[in-house]
């Protein structure tokens, strides 16, 4: 069962893109990453699934209701955690969450004081007095409070110590057990390749690759780095499935994908000083797919 | 509702400081009553030597300041341009500001219409209006009986107020209005008392008499105090017409506002 | 001088607004006067009111039969208009950097505070000005084109005067954002102190007994009445307005380096 299902949405703000025929399924009881550089259009697609921004086009759901007319029903199980918090001035860190916790018809103390201690965060605090990080958690608290069924994270780090990145991370994983799907934007790919089954990478406004981390990195890409004696022909290497070539000196490196039969045999026709094949990192990838803007 | 009590409580503290400052204004103004009323005796006498039209033209306002209800309605005149500024104001940054302060993206993901979010506001924002007016109309009160010894048609005297009351939601239905169809407001203050002078002024420069035309384009004399006074009640075309604008006003606010985009 | 030019820029379209919402109202002030002119008896009956009553229906002491007298009437409305422009001005142009967030990004450039508040008031005070010679050559020109008296000289004096109030309330704005740290509210508890110094100019004129609020409201400094039927402009006023300006500019320097700016 899909708990997102986004087709065809695009946005645009008067004439500037925002997104462009974005279109992905979010998979109940997965993490689903969403990456891309900064003014992809990652935020859009995100506001725009949780209705305040209202799309050119396209269609959105989520649990089965339309994102544009029922969102008042959708909106009682989602978590959200903007990138940047801001809250009322003037109000104590536990007024805010009891306010956030009256508008959803359950008891949530007990969570609010159990997510506070897992955060370490002080309830008595003014806002106001808050550091970027602190209203940060305080985010965190106000956004999962309410067991939502679906939690909605844009760029959720930022401001946080490892520490207690960590121990958000591991917060995630643990709603994400009890059957909670995740969707979570980021331009970190450690955070991203940690915690993810899936991503959709964004460029541009447009979605150019939808992949499981496993066949992100793993399964299809090879990294070859090869050293020679003597000089190749530039086109040696010019066959399907070879991407970011590079030559330094005698150093050949290059990230490959499809039949390994194809590329070992190509290789044992060499005569090779030195070789390393590793899976690359999603980084590499990452730059890859935005470095070429290959829509491969 | 718990919008409603939240918007309230954050309320509170400025709320109580208009209430405040009004009541000083009202005391301090009946307390002049009785020289008032001396001075407007004897102008009236001058008044008998002048033909009949212009003791009406003018005479209405003299003969109304000597009597504790015409002058209350003075007082009131006055009231008014305050309590619409109240009215303005927070009508202008009742919605605009969760955008300023950027609480709009904690309000808006929590599951509720838009609709309901501003139907909320203007509950807790009616029940301000309602709970200075009714703090005004005791302090006016008791300040009456305590400078005056005349009696009074209570009954006019409640009038006033719900005249002033009426005009309050006029204004901040229009401030709400105008904030939602602006897509930023930076200065709530400064475009509320804009639009509240200008209409002031604007009323007092042009608009006469009851039926004087302008009176229909100055949302100020709707309900004026002067005018309840002359007339010895509200008048029933402007609280349709009131009615009819609050409704319009509200209407293309909602539709409005349920199409606009929240940007980060 | 960037920071000037930069508020100057950013205060554009707002300037505009404000004048010509007051174009307007003089335009439509004026005209008013032009049509209800010729009832003689009537303007003869007004100026026989007594002065409580005159002040109740916001008059003051003038023969509104003659231009001047009429436009002194609409100047009290005019003066406070502006008054309020200026407050607010004074204590937007500091307290928005501090409400949008840009104060960090403003005070890690390389300047001292003090040329950042420099260039703020001087911007202020230019956009003030302008506003006043807006409204100097709106009156002039309405009048000159709809009615053959000639009130130049009285308008000059009249916008000399407002130019002080300007100026004071503006430095006052200034003050009151340098020294509160909650940015929101400086704009409200000025407006209740214009608004509060604009009633007891009213209430001055009420009774024998509140006349000594006179002295106190720099409302009544440079009023119409003062500037016009009495002795012109007072050197006692002209003095005390300066020296508050001064003060209030002097202390918003001194507040504003020491401040902690909030984020």
């Amino acid at each position: 069962m899909n708990v997102i299902e986004i087709n065809n949405l695009t946005k645009y703000y008067g004439k500037s893109r925002g997104i462009i025929d974005v279109s992905f399924n979010v998979e109940a009881g997965e993490i689903f990453g969403f990456i891309g550089p900064n003014g992809a259009g990652k935020s859009t697609t995100i506001r725009t699934l949780l209705g305040l921004i209202k799309p050119t086009s396209g269609t959105a759901f989520i649990f089965g209701k339309n994102c544009f007319t029922d969102g008042k029903e959708i909106l009682k199980d989602v978590g959200y955690l903007p990138s940047e918090v801001f809250y009322y001035d003037g109000m104590k860190v536990i007024d805010l969450l009891k306010y956030s916790a009256s508008f959803y018809k359950k008891d949530c103390t007990k969570r609010i004081y159990e997510l506070a201690e897992i955060m370490d965060l002080d309830l008595n605090k003014k806002i106001e007095e808050l550091s970027f990080g602190n209203k940060k958690k305080v985010g965190i608290v106000q956004g999962l409070l309410h067991e939502p069924k679906l939690i909605i994270l844009d760029e959720p780090t930022s401001g946080l110590d490892p520490l207690m990145q960590q121990k958000f991370f591991e917060l995630i994983k643990q709603e994400n057990q009890k059957g909670v799907t995740v969707l979570l934007s980021s331009h970190i790919l450690s955070e991203v390749q940690k915690l993810c089954n899936r991503v959709a990478i964004i460029k541009e406004g447009r979605i150019v690759k939808i992949e499981t981390i496993e066949n992100l990195r793993g399964e299809n890409y090879k990294r070859i780095i090869i050293e020679t004696d003597i000089d190749l022909s530039l086109d040696y290497f010019n066959i399907d499935g070879v991407n970011d070539f590079t030559i330094n000196n005698h150093t050949y490196s290059f990230l490959y994908k499809g039949d390994i039969n194809i590329i070992i045999k190509k290789l044992a026709m060499l005569n090779i000083k030195n070789i390393t094949i590793h899976e690359p990192d999603l980084e590499e990838i990452f730059m890859h797919y935005y470095e070429k803007g290959e829509d491969a | 509702m718990n919008i409603y009590l939240h918007e309230l409580k954050q309320q509170r503290k400025a709320t109580l400081i208009w209430i405040l400052s009004l009541s000083i204004l009202i005391i301090l103004l009946m307390m002049m009553y009785p020289t008032i009323q001396q001075d407007a005796e004897s102008f009236l006498k001058l008044l008998e030597n002048y033909p009949e039209e212009l003791r009406l033209a003018l005479g209405m306002h003299i003969e109304s300041i000597t009597s504790v209800l015409g002058f209350s309605a003075f007082v009131f005149s006055f009231t008014m341009l305050i309590t619409t500024i109240q009215a303005m104001i927070m009508g202008m940054s009742i919605i605009s500001k969760e955008e300023r302060d950027k609480t709009a993206d904690f309000l808006l993901t929590k599951p509720l219409s838009r609709t309901a979010i501003i139907i909320n506001k203007i509950i807790a924002s009616l029940t301000i209006f309602t709970i200075t007016n009714i703090s005004i109309y005791l302090v006016s009160l008791i300040s009456i009986t305590m400078f005056s010894n005349t009696t009074f048609d209570l009954m006019f005297f409640t009038e006033i107020f719900i005249g002033l009351l009426l005009t309050q939601i006029l204004f901040f239905i229009l401030g709400l209005f105008v904030s939602i169809i602006m897509k930023k407001v930076k200065s709530p203050l400064g475009v509320s008392l804009g639009i509240v002078f200008l209409l002031y002024t604007l009323s007092t420069i042009l608009v006469k008499d009851t039926d004087d035309i302008m009176r229909y384009l100055t949302l100020y004399k709707y309900f004026e105090p002067n005018f309840i006074f002359m007339n010895k009640s509200l008048e029933a075309p402007f609280i349709i017409l009131g009615l009819i604008l609050v409704i319009l006003l509200l209407t293309f606010s909602l539709i409005i506002y349920n199409k606009k985009d929240i940007t980060s | 001088m960037n920071i000037f030019l930069h508020e100057l820029k950013s205060y554009r379209k707002s300037l505009l607004i404000w004048s010509l919402c007051l174009i307007l109202l003089i335009w439509m002030g004026i005209i008013e006067f032009l049509s209800s002119k010729g009832s003689n008896s009537l303007s003869e009956l007004y100026n026989n009111l007594p002065p409580s009553l005159k002040a109740l229906m916001g008059g003051g002491d003038f023969n509104v039969e003659t231009a001047i007298g009429y436009y002194s009437v609409l100047f009290i409305y005019i003066e406070l208009i502006v008054v309020i422009h200026a407050a607010l001005l004074g204590v937007g142009i500091i307290s928005k950097e501090e409400k949008d967030k840009t104060i960090e990004f403003l005070l890690t450039r390389p300047l001292s505070r003090n040329s950042v508040l420099k260039s703020k008031t001087l911007a202020t005070f230019v956009l003030i000005l302008i506003l006043n010679i807006v409204i100097l050559l709106a009156s002039i020109i309405i009048f000159n084109t709809n009615s053959d008296e000639s009130i130049i000289s009285e308008l000059m004096k009249l916008m000399v005067g407002m130019l002080f109030l300007q100026i004071l309330f503006g430095s006052f704005g200034l003050f009151i954002a340098s020294l509160r740290k909650q940015a929101k509210s400086s704009g409200s508890i000025v407006l209740g102190i214009v608004l509060g110094m604009f009633i007891m100019s009213i209430l001055a004129d009420l009774h024998k007994s509140l006349h000594f609020l006179r002295h106190l409201t720099p409302f009544r400094y440079f009023d119409a009445k003062t500037l016009l039927l009495e002795s012109g402009f007072k050197l006692i006023y002209i003095f005390i307005c300066i020296i508050l300006t001064t003060a209030f500019l002097l202390l918003s320097h001194y507040f504003y380096n020491k401040r902690d700016l909030s984020l």
